[in-house]
């Protein structure tokens, strides 16, 4: 529940493009671990190196970590709004008898609970967009490294390492923008 | 004129072979068993001596100096051995395991047998067949090739299914029970 009433400007940014700091912290965190994963299978599997090949783990996972991360807010952003349509009239239902229960919202006026309600429905929303978008983006991203890391097993370890990890992170980018 | 030249000819040979083959004489194969010689793997050496003389050898002794200790180590058997008695047209059989300290091309040359015959005192040398050289693959491009690294992928999978199975159940959690308020509406 906000401390206080939220101007209009603020819901709307809220309802907007805008991504927090909290928000951008949590994709950048998930983006740099689903990027380190295959680092894994390269060294185990691939028998590379980890001492030798260090720069190039480093440079590529940040690179990664960026365009999955880019990938998690453009999908994040794309579904929020549909599920803030999708979930209005359960969270109005759950808002209005949470409200309706306690003292100090039976003291309300109708604007206050409607702002109490678009306040509960984007927070919703952006949890579930959210979850959605990591959720989403991990699987795809993990699918598309174990293919890549099959189809160019014939080539040098240090170059299917560099067209498996950052070719996923670039065409999940690139689907994100469409999605 | 011709004719008959080669015919003597063929005679006198075969009358060399029989002399030559007079006594014991044993015969030695050197084979490396091993499809693909890996640094750090066991490589399997097997010796075969047949006895193709017309009698029985004694004191047989083999012995093989190719492995060089500092570019192979010893795992199994010796790569000396002895034999009593070899028997006519008898064969014997050993095998020595040995592994590649590093990667390269060496050369793998014959090793030696010395052997008495049963009715002479002298004391006959032999050489197996030299395997030539060999190609010892590094570790780490025979284990990228052949090992199914089963461990490693299921390791992989465990650390994988938190980064899908997390979000999908956080979004599950409020989807289900905002789905459930809706069907109540």
């Amino acid at each position: 529940m906000p401390a206080s009433k939220e101007t209009g400007d603020e819901l709307y940014l809220e309802s907007s493009r805008h991504v927090t700091k909290m928000a951008s912290a949590l994709f950048y965190g998930n983006g740099l671990i689903v990027s380190a994963l295959p680092l894994w299978l390269y060294w185990r599997v691939q028998m590379m190196d980890p001492v030798t090949y260090a720069v190039l783990f480093l440079a590529v996972t940040i690179l990664s970590t960026w365009f999955v991360a880019y990938a998690y807010r453009n999908v994040k952003i794309s579904l929020k709004h549909k599920i803030s349509l999708k979930r209005e009239a359960a969270v109005t239902r759950e808002v209005m008898s949470n409200l309706n229960e306690s003292a100090a919202g039976k003291k309300m006026n109708k604007s206050d609970k409607e702002e109490r309600v678009l306040w509960k429905k984007n927070e919703v929303a952006d949890g579930e967009a959210t979850t959605f978008s990591i959720f989403y983006n991990n699987t795809l991203y993990l699918l598309l490294v174990l293919l890549s890391f099959y189809f160019w097993r014939a080539l040098h370890p240090g170059v299917n390492y560099i067209l498996s990890i950052a070719g996923a992170g670039v065409v999940l980018a690139f689907v994100s923008t469409g999605a | 004129m011709a004719r008959a030249v080669n015919v003597l000819s063929l005679v006198l040979f075969a009358m060399c072979l029989r002399q030559c083959h007079a006594g014991a004489h044993l015969l030695v194969s050197k084979i490396i068993l091993n499809e693909h010689i890996v640094e750090g793997k066991d490589m399997t050496v097997q010796y075969t001596i047949y006895n193709v003389g017309t009698s029985a050898a004694q004191s047989v002794f083999l012995n093989d100096e190719s492995f060089a200790p500092e570019d192979f180590k010893l795992d199994k058997g010796l790569l000396s051995a002895s034999w009593d008695r070899i028997l006519q047209k008898g064969n014997v059989t050993h095998t020595v395991i040995v592994a590649p300290l590093a990667p390269g091309v060496f050369n793998i040359s014959w090793a030696q047998l010395t052997y008495k015959s049963v009715d002479s005192d002298d004391r006959q040398v032999g050489f197996s067949n030299s395997p030539g050289f060999i190609q010892v693959v590094p570790y780490p491009d025979y284990s990228r090739k052949f090992e199914h690294h089963v461990v490693d992928w299921l390791a992989f999978a465990v650390m994988s299914l938190p980064t899908v199975l997390l979000p999908w159940l956080l979004w599950y959690r409020s989807s289900s029970k905002y789905e459930s308020i809706k069907k109540t509406v």
